[in-house]
């Protein structure tokens, strides 16, 4: 009973809104340049559209209840469902009415996602998983026009529930440690070949470059690169664990968050650069802003820009 | 002081934890045409290796069968979940690169000028690239990927007609061809700065009296 009074106690806790405000920009931003990258692209209208209007199959079809309710998928219910989306996101981005569109943009995403299976990735998901945090979640209580209009400045010291902060460390958690117990190929380990960067870099239909012409030098730090990956995503529980630990009133030895994050930042930087995989880096880097509360954020980003960028007056 | 409230919402969210954690446990499809050993047959042979099995392929048996009954427990657990797991948009298995492979195949377009010889449009990788801005976007590209797949080639056929209709607008060309070429990529000791080009796979020719 003791322990599960600790939690709820920690569940209840409130804190300065600025990691989840800043969850709710970087989501929301890399959801915005998605959508406008697909469209200036033609991908929008070449998968999403019928074919008398641009698109490249004879019929679109979905499952999903939005496009039922519309009469089904056209090319302009889709148009359609796909501005809402657009103005919904950008709505999240200045944050103004956010959990409401919030909701839109996860229902509307969800909605053109379901047009095309398998136009698109793992990050589609995280996309929308993310955005039912930002239904849940008090995000724009500062750095967004509601706390502008609130109090008249952009940032604000008001407190909002923490533990959709808490949910969201929890899923890049899960993301990181179950994509690295999926890595039982041997060419991720130690006593196999250790190639799986190697492979995923030259693969063409990943790969930004022909990096066949260049990797020769590189092939040992590839070989470092897959098993440090696969040890990586595998122990990444480690950071929760400190967090759950050290909120329990506990001493540990160490923080493990910068070489966590710095692996992860170099990680997914490399990956971002070097193949084409979408959103996916931004969008789970995203979810570093929420490894730190509002206070040790302050203490970093105040190491760099000036003071008080971050924070605004007590409301 | 804790109100009921506070017991009920952290109910929720320990549900909501538990729920995502099991159904994200990654699915485990075997693939045995990646070119590479499938992680099972790998482990069958260090089971074997170890003594605790016959042979490799009794290891990768045994660990397939754990794994299927494993699989069996999610998805009772899960099933209750699915709308709620579809409503909020989670529930995927994450398995990003857990199949490493070393096949592949790039995307070629070329057109038949009047002399009768093929001019290349697109190829992937190259600085043939017309349509590039559609064709490299990452949304495209895992839709080319699932082309392998049989379930999927009635969309390809589809995106060859639209290149075709399109490529074939500009009067230079009488015949679009549209293919993959095949590419293994070679263990570092014999890459020489290429992949090696296999089979050309699912070839289309579109003449312009082909169209309607």
């Amino acid at each position: 009973m003791k322990a599960w009074n600790t939690l709820v106690t920690a569940l209840a806790y409130r804190e300065k809104g600025t990691s989840l405000a800043l969850f709710r920009i970087f989501i929301s931003l890399t959801i915005c340049g998605e959508l406008l990258t697909t469209w200036w692209s033609g991908a929008a209208s070449f998968l999403w559209h019928l074919q008398a209007d641009g698109g490249f199959k004879e019929v679109i079809s979905s499952s999903h209840w939005l496009f039922s309710m519309l009469g089904g998928a056209t090319t302009s219910t889709v148009d359609g469902v796909f501005s809402v989306a657009l103005v919904a996101s950008m709505m999240v981005l200045v944050g103004l009415g956010t959990q409401g569109f919030a909701f839109i943009s996860l229902v509307t995403l969800q909605a053109l996602f379901s047009l095309q299976l398998g136009s698109g990735g793992g990050h589609a998901r995280v996309m929308t998983l993310a955005l039912f945090g930002l239904v849940l979640a008090a995000s724009d209580a500062t750095l967004s026009l509601t706390c502008r209009l609130r109090t008249g400045q952009w940032t604000s010291d008001r407190h909002v529930p923490a533990w959709p902060r808490y949910v969201g460390i929890w899923q890049l958690t899960v993301i990181y440690v179950f994509s690295g117990s999926a890595k039982t190929s041997p060419h991720w380990l130690p006593f196999g070949e250790m190639d799986a960067v190697y492979n995923v870099l030259l693969t063409p239909v990943w790969s930004r470059g022909s990096w066949e012409l260049y990797i020769e030098p590189f092939y040992r730090l590839t070989q470092l690169s897959s098993v440090v990956t696969m040890v990586w995503e595998l122990t990444w529980f480690v950071v929760p664990l400190m967090l759950l630990w050290r909120a329990s009133g506990r001493r540990w030895a160490f923080d493990p968050r910068p070489l966590y994050l710095g692996l992860g930042l170099v990680m997914h930087l490399v990956l971002w650069v070097a193949t084409n995989l979408g959103p996916f880096s931004p969008i789970t880097l995203s979810f570093y802003v929420l490894l730190y509360g509002p206070e040790e954020m302050r203490e970093v980003v105040g190491r760099f820009a000036p003071a008080g960028c971050l924070g605004g007056r007590e409301t | 002081m804790l109100n009921p409230w506070d017991h009920f919402r952290a109910a929720l969210i320990v549900l909501h934890i538990v729920v995502l954690s099991v159904a994200c446990l990654p699915p485990y499809a075997p693939n045995t045409k990646l070119g590479v050993l499938a992680p099972e047959q790998a482990w069958g042979l260090l089971m074997a290796d170890a003594g605790l099995v016959q042979s490799g392929v009794e290891g990768a048996d045994q660990l397939l069968a754990v794994w299927k009954g494993f699989a069996t427990f999610r998805d009772t657990v899960v099933q209750p979940f699915r709308p709620y797991l579809r409503v909020a948009g989670i529930g995927q298995g994450w398995k990003m690169f857990g199949n490493s492979k070393n096949t592949s195949a790039r995307l070629e377009i070329h057109g038949l000028d009047a002399g009768g010889a093929w001019q290349p449009l697109y190829v992937e990788q190259t600085t043939h690239q017309w349509h590039g801005r559609l064709l490299n976007h990452s949304r495209i590209r895992s839709q080319r990927s699932l082309f392998a797949n049989k379930k999927f080639r009635r969309r390809y056929t589809d995106m060859v007609h639209w290149l075709a209709k399109d490529g074939l607008q500009d009067d230079r060309w009488s015949a679009i061809r549209i293919r993959y070429q095949g590419v293994r990529i070679p263990k570092i000791d014999r890459l020489e700065g290429a992949l090696i080009a296999t089979k050309i796979y699912w070839e289309r020719v579109i003449a312009r009296e082909d169209l309607p």
